[in-house]
Parts: C-alpha cells; sequence; structure tokens
C-alpha cells in the first residue's frame, strides 16, 4: 500500500481526547480534595493490605493499596461466636430494606423466595460507618461475657474436655476481639447522606459513604417462611492506595501497629492523608 | 495489437479490497486458462499476449498502490504477518501492563502522574509519525495498539491512584480512541477493541441509569440488543468500502450483541424485561432464537454476506442443540437423544442442499 501522508486531524483529535480525559479525572480528584469533610484514624486493624492477609508484599506488584475491614453487629448476640460483615445485621431488616427503597416480593414459602430472588436488585445507598464506638463495645463485651460462662462451665467440669476446648476458643475470641479485629462497624443507611450525617455529626467517629446493599433471604424455619436481610454487597471505594511516602511502614512487618490517617473529602472519596507508628502517642 | 500499461487508477479499484478481488480475477484466469491448455482448448496467441501485457504492468501498479498479495503463496505469508502482527500486538501490550505493575509502585507520585499523561500521547505521536513511512501498515496498527494500551493504563491507573471508583464512563473515552485509530489506521483489531467496550458500555450505562451496578450489566441481557442494532445499521447506512474487514466486525458483532442474549433468555429468563412467567418467556425467546437466526441466514444468502450466513447458522446450531438438551435429555435415554440429533443434522443437510440448487440452477438442471 502507498505510503499517506501524516494525519495532523486524527492525531490531534486523539490528543484532545487524552488530554480532556485526564483534566476531567483531575478536576474530580482536585474537587474531591478540595475540603476534608470526614477522617478516621485507623489502625491495622481496619486497614489490611488489598489481596494479602499476611500483611507481605507480592514481588510481582510493587504497589500497595489497602482495603477497609468493616464488620456488622449481629442482632442477636448468641448468634455466631463473632460478628462478620457478610452476615446480615439486625438493623437491616425488612423494615429497614423497604425504608432504603427495597420492594420486597410477598414471598412466604423458601421455594417462592428462591423463584423470584433475581426480582431484588442491589441499591445504591449512603452507610455509617463507626470507629470504635458502641457498635465495638457491645461486640467486645459480647466476647467477654461468653469467654465468662464458658469459663465458669470448664471450671464447673473439671473432666470435660469439651467445655475446657470451648473455654479456650472463648478466650481467644475475646483476645481477638479486644487486640485484633475491627473496630470498623457499618451502624445505619439511608438514601440521603444529610440524614446520616444528621443522626451521627462526630465526623472524627463515623464516616459517612456510599455503596451498594443487597438483599438476601434466609429460611425462618420455625414459622416456614422467609426473612428478608440486607448485607453491604460492596462500598464505592473500597480501595485506599498507599502513596510512595508511606511504603516504608508497611514494609517492616515486625512494627507493632500503625495508626493511618484516611481523610474523606467532597465527593466522598477517600485518601491516606498521614501514617504514623502507633508507638509515637 | 499491443495495449498500452494500465495505471492502478484504470483497474477500477477504488478500495484495498476491490484491488485484491481483480488481482484474484487475473489469477484464476490464468489458472483457468492452463486447464483449458491441457484440455486442447487454446485460445488465439495473438489475443492472450495482449491480455498479458495488459495485466502484467496492471498487477505490477495494484501490488505497489495496494500491496495485495501476488499469489496463494503471498496470501500465505500475508496471513502469516497478520498472524505474527496479533501476536506481536498482543504481547506488546500484555508488556506494557506488567512493566507498570512491577516498577509503578518505586515511583513518587508525581512521576507516576507524569508518565500516565505522557506515555499514550508519546505513543500516538509514534503512530502518526510511523505512518507515512510504513507502506505495509502493520508496524502503524502496532504503534496504535500501543497507544491504546497506554491509554487505559493511563485511565486504570489513575483511578487507583486517586481511590475513584471504577465508572463505565472509561468505556466511552477507550471507545472513542480505539474508533480514531481503527480508521486511522485501518486497523480491525482496535475497531473490535471499539466495538467490545461500546458493546459493554451501553448495557452498563442503561443498567446505571435505571439504578444499577454497572458492572452488573449481565442481569438484563436485553440491553445488549441496544448495541446490536446499533452495530448491525451502522454499516448498512455509512458505507465501509475504504476499510477492508470493518463492515464484517460491526456484522458480526450486531450478531453476536444479539444472538448470545437470545440463547441466555432462552433458558433463563430471570433478567427478562417481558411481562410473563419465567417458562412463557424462555418459550418466546426460544422461538426468537430460531425465527431471528433462519432471517439471518436468510439475508446473508440473499445479500452475500458470507460472515452473516456463517454466524448465524453457527448460532441456529447452537440453539437446536441446546433446546433439544432441554426438552429431551431428561426423557429419552442417551442414545436416542444422541440418534435424534443425527437425524436433526441429515435434515438439515436436504434443507441446505435443496437452498444451494436453487441457488444454482444450472446445476439442477
Amino acid at each position: 500500500m502507498r505510503a499517506r501522508r501524516f494525519a495532523w486531524r486524527p492525531a490531534l483529535l486523539g490528543m484532545a481526547l487524552i488530554l480532556f480525559t485526564n483534566v476531567a479525572i483531575f478536576a474530580a480528584v482536585g474537587w474531591n480534595r478540595s475540603a476534608v469533610e470526614n477522617s478516621l484514624i485507623l489502625s491495622t486493624r481496619e486497614l489490611q493490605l488489598r489481596g494479602s492477609t499476611s500483611g507481605w508484599l507480592t514481588p510481582k506488584d510493587s504497589a500497595i493499596a489497602l482495603r477497609m475491614d468493616y464488620r456488622f453487629l449481629h442482632a442477636d448476640a448468641d448468634q455466631g461466636a463473632y460478628p462478620d460483615h457478610v452476615t446480615s445485621s439486625g438493623w437491616l431488616d425488612e423494615a429497614a430494606l423497604r425504608a432504603l427503597g427495597f420492594v420486597l416480593p410477598a414471598a412466604a414459602t423458601p421455594e417462592q423466595a428462591r423463584r423470584r430472588q433475581h426480582e431484588i436488585r442491589s441499591r445504591h445507598v449512603w452507610l455509617a460507618l463507626e470507629l470504635d464506638g458502641p457498635a465495638y463495645r457491645t461486640a467486645l463485651n459480647r466476647a467477654e461475657q461468653r469467654r465468662e460462662a464458658a469459663q465458669e462451665l470448664a471450671a464447673s467440669r473439671p473432666d470435660d474436655q469439651k467445655a475446657r476446648h470451648q473455654a479456650t476458643q472463648a478466650e481467644e475470641t475475646w483476645l481477638a476481639e479486644r487486640d485484633e479485629r475491627s473496630r470498623l462497624f457499618v451502624i445505619d443507611a439511608a438514601s440521603d447522606a444529610k440524614v446520616l450525617r444528621t443522626r451521627y455529626p462526630n465526623r472524627h467517629q463515623v464516616v459517612i459513604i456510599s455503596g451498594w446493599v443487597g438483599v438476601r433471604w434466609t429460611d425462618d424455619k420455625p414459622r416456614s417462611k422467609v426473612r428478608y436481610e440486607g448485607y453491604v454487597e460492596r462500598l464505592d471505594a473500597p480501595r485506599l492506595h498507599v502513596p510512595r511516602r508511606f511504603h516504608a511502614f508497611f514494609a517492616d512487618t515486625a512494627r507493632a501497629g500503625l495508626r493511618v490517617t484516611v481523610a474523606w473529602g467532597k465527593n466522598k472519596l477517600p485518601w491516606i492523608a498521614d501514617v504514623e507508628p502507633a508507638g509515637l502517642r | 495489437m499491443s495495449a498500452s500499461p494500465a495505471p492502478a487508477e484504470s483497474s477500477g479499484a477504488s478500495t484495498a479490497l476491490d484491488a485484491q478481488r481483480r488481482a484474484d480475477d487475473i489469477h484464476a484466469f490464468y489458472r483457468e486458462l492452463a486447464r483449458l491448455r491441457a484440455e486442447d482448448v487454446a485460445p488465439d496467441a495473438g489475443w492472450l499476449t495482449t491480455v498479458r501485457h495488459h495485466h502484467e504492468p496492471l498487477l505490477a501498479a495494484l501490488s505497489q498502490r495496494w500491496d495485495v498479495d501476488a499469489g496463494d503463496q503471498a496470501r500465505q505469508l500475508s496471513l502469516g504477518m497478520r498472524i505474527v502482527s496479533f501476536i506481536g500486538a498482543v504481547a506488546l501490550a500484555a508488556a506494557v501492563f506488567l512493566l507498570f505493575a512491577q516498577f509503578w509502585g518505586l515511583l513518587a507520585t508525581l512521576w507516576q502522574v507524569v508518565i500516565l499523561l505522557v506515555a499514550p500521547l508519546l505513543a500516538l505521536a509514534l503512530c502518526f509519525a510511523v505512518q507515512p513511512r510504513d507502506s505495509s501498515g502493520y508496524f502503524t496498527k502496532l504503534a496504535a495498539l500501543l497507544a491504546l494500551a497506554c491509554f487505559v493504563l493511563n485511565v486504570t491507573l489513575l483511578g487507583r491512584l486517586y481511590n475513584l471508583p471504577a465508572s463505565e464512563w472509561s468505556l466511552l473515552v477507550w471507545a472513542a480512541l480505539a474508533l480514531l485509530l481503527a480508521y486511522a489506521c485501518r486497523g480491525r483489531l482496535l475497531l473490535v477493541a471499539a466495538l467490545v467496550c461500546v458493546a459493554v458500555f451501553i448495557p452498563a450505562r442503561v443498567g446505571a441509569f435505571s439504578g444499577a451496578y454497572w458492572l452488573n450489566l449481565g442481569d438484563r441481557p436485553e440491553n445488549f440488543f441496544l448495541p446490536a442494532l446499533l452495530f448491525l445499521l451502522l454499516p448498512w447506512r455509512i458505507s465501509q468500502r475504504r476499510y477492508p474487514g470493518f463492515a464484517t466486525s460491526y456484522r458480526v458483532a450486531g450478531l453476536l450483541c444479539l444472538f448470545l442474549p437470545i440463547l441466555l433468555l432462552a433458558h433463563w429468563s430471570w433478567g427478562s424485561y417481558l411481562p410473563g412467567s419465567p417458562g412463557q418467556i424462555e418459550r418466546f425467546y426460544q422461538l426468537a432464537a430460531f425465527v431471528a437466526s433462519a432471517t439471518a441466514i436468510g439475508a446473508g444468502l440473499r445479500l452475500d454476506l458470507p460472515d452473516v450466513t456463517y454466524t448465524s447458522l453457527v448460532f441456529f446450531v447452537i440453539y437446536l442443540g441446546t433446546c433439544f438438551f432441554d426438552w429431551w435429555w431428561d426423557v429419552m435415554p442417551n442414545y436416542l437423544f444422541f440418534l435424534l440429533i443425527a437425524l436433526s443434522a441429515f435434515l438439515l443437510l436436504l434443507v441446505f442442499m435443496r437452498l444451494r440448487r436453487r441457488l444454482m440452477p444450472e446445476l439442477a438442471a
């Protein structure tokens, strides 16, 4: 094929497209970071290295990112050994889901619920995440009560290996709750961020961020009916990039802990503002 | 009688496709001529010489202007070059991605931003700088793919750097650049990349507009009918003759966006917008599958569009197979099921043979 002349017009159009896209991105970032609307000081309990549970850097990816580890407080104190963010919460019940705009099918039996599950799609909502507040204290108290009950039972049955084992597990669970597990709990959800901010005005303990809530059903066997409950499918910005200047803190796994200041801006998008060792304060 | 040398312009070829077809016809002419000689049917030698004097400069001009394949061997080499070019392009894009992943975190934020911004601009400049010197077009397309890969990285990594949520709008800007480069460099792979981005963007945007998470675009398969319509109509309304293979790419992409959702809805109707019970919707789409694919086969034959014919035929067979499985696998022995499949294949063969005879009446006589 005969060679062509330099194509000025498509070259300039392409460059304009690339520049425009980048300007739009930086404009959004600049707008977000023009003011700090929220900030939390999180520890390594609430921030996991993304893609890794051990905290080691992966040699093939030199960037470091963190993932916020949040939890729900289960409504029933006897349910499960400890709260887990993938289980339901008492406050995201059917009434709360309807308040968020979910239209729950009038399903009676599990089979009907299974058939109509597809009708319920996730909704974009605002979530309130609380750090080291009443929800965490409740979780800690429950773990302590279970530990005391298990220890009493083991003391009253000295020959019962199972009781001794349960007492050991309860002790470990309580220690994990006190020293290791995340203190960040999802405590509320609403369609309007301002409603949540009015309810929780403390900007250094409760952060309002956006995410997606899904619905699942459970079989309420005694009543042979289903019960709908909500769960957080994902946050809009679950990933926190760690700037290069803070990498040294995360490379040293021998450190006791870190205090990571995470700020949220006007668009409710986060960034890491500061990192310091926990022992400095 | 002697003929004057024929320049490429007088061959009637206005596109590379026309030029290649003319060259292929000329070579086919000489192959048939050789067979006729072997069968002692020899045309006038003087006339042959005239024709040969006309064809030789014509072929040379076509080769120089349109880089046509001179024969079967050249065609095989060209195919080999395209395969190698494709592998090279994919490997180059992978190398760029992995290079960024390996060294990205070692750079300060400012340098990360500078590299992300400069890389696609430089690659784009390279693409258009190489183009005037690259008569084959392969190196231009490689550089264009590099520019697209760098732009995808630009948007993706800036999003990660500033913790921005993933957005379907990224697909739109990627599609825009891919489309621009595809038409500037006549790159089919770039066009396919653009079509994939658009095919995902439209359903994602429609879903997001109705309140769904954009990545759950598979929840509503019918949203893919919109890009299907766009891709099928576009080559029909806007001529793609100057861009070899582009019309085929549009049509095949359109058919995939049409037939794949129908295949899904024919067996899993939960995401359909249509009212009615799941069984009713699935039966409707099973019927629609056969009607649509058969209609497309007919249209492909009538309009001489082999891409439409073959794609539709493949899906017709897939629909048949999946429906048979759905209806009969559980209610009859396995051997009987496969016997029915074989009988259906024979029946289809008879139908196609009959259709073929209708298209070639001289053979039927």
